[in-house]
């Protein structure tokens, strides 16, 4: 009786403990949610980069663009090939007792090796080297050791000839003696003229070679025919800090090319009018050498429209000569030689150029070195660094006309993670509050698409309107239109969504005060914000 | 038949509804023709000035919670309202004393309690956020403040001695969970047109150890005193009644130094989240917007003693036979409980059948009434069935209050 007591009040208590903390899931209702979604702020610095954009006093704004077109240096004019010198000396018949001391070289000038360089064209007299090495390799099959001394006679530093006295182990029994070392030769100046100062890219080597001299006078070694030393010597990675002499007449093609302008990437539509444009073309040339540059074509591609204007102006296809720099021997070490060209409505199609709205632009051209020949009898130079530079800067005042200039960007979206939660969502409007500080006409677009980049359907469909701003005489914006476009969005649309993979929001401008420019100024923006009324169902779990 | 009178006995001392759920052994008379006995019980009691049963049971049961349900529930608000409940399960164990260190006494018992308990004081405004969305409050302030919500669930382990004037009960309490909030501030500002939220709050709360909770989880231990003593009351040199107090779970429960404390005195603006470049939207950081924090730390941790709700109930019983009228005011400390002042009138049927019927107004929820059928069986056996507002049963879709309660027990001779 007190067992079954004893199960009946455990059962009760535990269904009473059950209801008692337990309350079942999905209880639900309906509430009317409003929230801010985002905000943000528009300014002209958010569709081109703070660093092309120059404030003027009057705090409007200049688009400067700089673009290389090329840059013509020391590798340019010439290189020093990684060569290697092999000198082996032996007895030409027969054997000979050396004793101590005994040269194994030939005595001057037969100890002396010139070798000439091929620059394809360059001359050079002097180079002073900012880095490379030079890696010896010696091998000894006499049976004594030698003592090696390597001279280059023309490679100093700090006045002191390249100088280098090593000890080459004997040979021992069938293996010979190795010897190996690595010189660096940063900072040697290297004199191409030869041993007689008449020649170019001439380099002078004095090798002597003697029985070790240090070995006693009666310890003789018989050498043979057989018994060669051999000497190998690179000179690896040398790089010059200077050089002079003559570079040769070899004309450098750059070109045809394009590269990207990203000035206008986003814009998708439309037209911009510019007032006034200019492009300065320049040339530094740091390099003692004149030189010709003849510009073949400079164009602008709008690859979205496929329109390609090529800038027709006096520099086009004119032989452009530019005097040598001048050496100071001092710090810096050149002067510079500069010509500049400034191209603008009156001389050429800068606007044409740039209102193409191009998303490309392309150039070709050549240069032509010492176009006189070597009228500085081998005195041209060149320092590491220090090249020719070819490039134009592209300086555009911010006034302007647009006519449905149209500006998209697509971003990559994922909902799966609220998919589940979406049904609860049943309608909602949502609110763009603009306050529109550009003396511009804009309207703004927001479309739904497929992981193809189809649109599927669209949450701001239809055209709208953000009112530009009030402008005083000078077309100049007075503070900020307020706008608000309401946004009525379904179950379906609700649903069209978060199914899709990609947003595009489509922004289109129009100058309200046309056929007058306006200037856009720094402080010019738009603020959005963008609020939501939301139908939601709560669901507890 | 002496086990049916025996079982009749014990089944009296649950005769007394509400205030005696938890203790019906305190009822026994001295003179009950028993050895031992052993029972069961359960009860569970919400009530509110504001919340409907309707909304309740919708709520409790999973269901769908419509705009006629929550129209009811607001137009019983008033800017400050209370909701409250309890859900209590035991068993105990009797053994039959006549005599105590010299005094008269009835038995000396043990028992075992489930006790849950919830509280909370909210605002019209909380109420109609929470269910209706900040829709309704653009341009204008919801303000919370003074929001509290307490939730309290221990074990009761309990013995005493029931006498025929008065009775004791010692108690050790497990802590099981606790939950203290206490927004002293709290207002929410939606902007006119959505584009920003303010949240303004100053609040403190306590939370018992969350990383050991559930059935079994000991995060404090405490200790209470429940008593009753009947004095009697005279006219005339003759008794005309009694005069009762009963008072129950004074005490408090310590709960340990993993309790965390938070406190925070904090203002969110909300502008939804910052887009820096909304044509470079693939590149840019979108981050949340504005939050500004004044006065915020971080929860610590350490042991903190938090009273039990305990209820102090007096009454007076006059004396009778087949029928009583009872009346009595009750009240709850530490728990947004309102005085609760009441009317009963017992009515025995013969031996075995007894009800009792109640009609009271205060606690959580203003207007009550209550019901109670008691029987006694053969073989010692006696149960009672009981409701704490019938009201809440019979119109649910307007009454905001609802319990019940239920017994078993047996004894033996």
């Amino acid at each position: 009786m007190l067992r079954k007591l004893s199960l009946s009040l455990l059962l009760f208590l535990s269904a009473v403990l059950f209801f008692s903390t337990c309350r079942k899931a999905g209880t639900s209702w309906d509430t009317e949610l409003t929230t801010p979604i985002f905000t943000t702020s528009f300014g002209i610095d958010n569709l081109i980069a703070d660093s092309l954009l120059v404030k003027n006093p009057d705090s409007s704004l200049v688009l400067v663009y700089n673009k290389t077109l090329c840059d013509f240096s020391l590798d340019s004019l010439f290189n020093l090939p990684d060569t290697t010198l092999v000198n082996d000396y032996r007895l030409p018949l027969g054997s000979f007792v050396f004793h101590s001391g005994d040269a194994i070289t030939p005595a001057a000038p037969g100890n002396t090796n010139t070798t000439t360089y091929s620059l394809h064209g360059a001359g050079l007299k002097t180079v002073l080297l900012r880095s490379g090495k030079m890696q010896v390799l010696v091998t000894n099959k006499v049976r004594k050791k030698i003592q090696l001394n390597y001279q280059i006679p023309s490679a100093s530093l700090n006045g002191q000839a390249f100088n280098k006295t090593v000890m080459v182990p004997a040979r021992s029994g069938s293996s010979p003696g190795n010897f190996s070392a690595e010189y660096d030769l940063s900072g040697y100046t290297i004199d191409l003229s030869g041993p007689n100062q008449n020649s170019i890219n001439t380099v002078v080597t004095v090798i002597n070679a003697n029985i070790d001299p240090t070995s006693p006078a009666a310890d003789t070694v018989l050498v043979t025919s057989a018994d060669d030393l051999g000497i190998k010597s690179t000179f690896q990675k040398l790089v010059p800090e200077y050089a002079r002499g003559y570079f040769g007449q070899t004309v450098q093609n750059v070109g045809p090319t394009e590269s990207a302008f990203p000035v206008f990437s986003k814009i998708i539509a439309g037209s911009l009018q510019l007032q006034s444009i200019q492009i300065k073309f320049h040339i530094d040339n740091s390099i003692g050498l004149d030189s010709r540059i003849t510009i073949a074509d400079i164009y602008s591609k709008n690859s979205r429209t496929g329109k390609t204007v090529q800038l027709a102006a006096p520099i086009i296809n004119n032989p452009i000569n530019i005097n040598r720099a001048v050496q100071t021997f001092s710090v810096p070490p050149v002067i510079p030689s500069h010509y500049t060209s400034t191209l603008d409505n009156s001389n050429s199609n800068t606007k044409a150029l740039i209102e193409n709205l191009p998303d490309k632009l392309g150039f070709q051209l050549s240069i032509t070195p010492d176009p006189l020949g070597n009228v500085s009898g081998y005195n041209d130079f060149v320092y590491y660094g220090n090249g020719l530079q070819a490039g134009m800067d592209l300086q555009m005042p911010l006034s302007m006309v647009a006519s449905n200039l149209t500006m998209a960007d697509t971003l990559n979206v994922n909902f799966d993670n609220v998919t589940s939660n979406i049904n609860r969502l049943h309608s909602c409007v949502l609110s763009l509050y603009a306050l529109n500080g550009f003396p511009l006409d804009a309207s703004v677009q927001l479309f739904m698409l497929d992981q193809h980049g189809a649109i599927k359907d669209s949450l701001i469909g239809s055209l709208n309107l953000i009112s530009a701003a009030a402008t005083d005489v000078n077309n100049k914006a007075i503070g900020q239109q307020p706008t608000i476009l309401r946004i009525p969005v379904d179950a379906a649309k609700i649903t069209n969504l978060v199914n899709s993979k990609k947003l595009m929001i489509l922004a289109r401008f129009n100058t309200a005060s046309k056929p007058n420019f306006i200037k856009i100024y720094q402080e010019y923006k738009i603020d959005f914000k963008l609020t939501g009324d939301f139908n939601y169902t709560i669901k507890l779990h | 038949m002496k086990q049916i009178v025996a079982g009749f006995c014990l089944f009296f001392t649950v005769f007394a509804v509400q205030a005696q759920n938890n203790n019906p052994y305190f009822e026994l008379k001295s003179d009950s023709a028993f050895k031992w006995g052993a029972g069961v019980f359960a009860n569970y009691n919400i009530g509110s000035n504001a919340i409907t049963n309707g909304f309740i049971n919708s709520f409790y049961t999973g269901g769908f919670i419509n705009d006629a349900q929550k129209s009811r529930v607001e137009n019983k608000m008033s800017r400050s309202n209370q909701i409250g409940g309890d859900a209590n399960a035991g068993i105990y164990y009797l053994q039959k004393k006549d005599t105590c260190l010299h005094h008269k006494t009835s038995a000396w018992f043990v028992s075992v309690k489930n006790r849950v308990h919830a509280n909370a004081d909210f605002s019209r405004d909380l109420f109609n956020v929470g269910f209706y969305g900040n829709s309704p409050y653009r341009g204008q302030t919801a303000d919370f403040s003074g929001f509290n919500l307490q939730l309290l669930q221990y074990q009761q382990f309990q013995a005493g001695l029931i006498g025929e004037r008065f009775g004791i009960g010692l108690s050790v309490y497990n802590g099981q969970q606790l939950l203290l909030l206490n927004a002293k501030t709290a207002m929410l500002y939606t902007s006119q047109f959505g584009e920003y939220i303010d949240f303004n709050t100053s609040y403190s709360m306590l939370v018992s150890d969350t990383k050991n909770s559930g059935p079994g989880a000991m995060n404090g231990i405490g200790t209470g005193l429940d008593f009753y003593c009947r004095l009697p009351v005279k006219l005339h040199h003759e008794q005309k009644g009694d005069l009762e107090v009963d008072m129950t779970d004074l005490g408090f429960i310590r709960w340990n130094n993993q309790t965390n404390h938070y406190k925070n005195d904090t203002l969110y603006h909300f502008e939804g989240f910052a887009i820096k470049n909304v044509f470079q939207l693939a590149d840019t950081s979108i981050h949340y917007t504005a939050k500004r924090v004044l006065n915020a730390r971080p929860a610590q941790q350490s042991a903190y003693a938090s009273p039990l709700p305990a209820t102090i109930d007096v009454k007076y019983v006059p004396l009778g036979i087949r029928y009583q009228c009872v009346v009595g005011i009750r009240y709850r400390f530490a728990s947004d409980y309102m005085p609760y002042g009441y009317a009963q009138f017992r009515y025995r049927f013969g031996n075995r059948l007894s009800a009792s019927a109640e009609i009271g107004y205060g606690g959580y929820a203003n207007l009550q009434s209550g019901f109670t059928l008691k029987a006694s069986f053969k073989k010692g056996y006696s149960g009672q069935l009981g409701t704490n507002n019938l009201f809440g049963y019979l119109f649910p879709l307007n009454s905001c209050g609802q319990g019940m309660y239920v017994s078993v027990s047996k004894v033996f001779r």
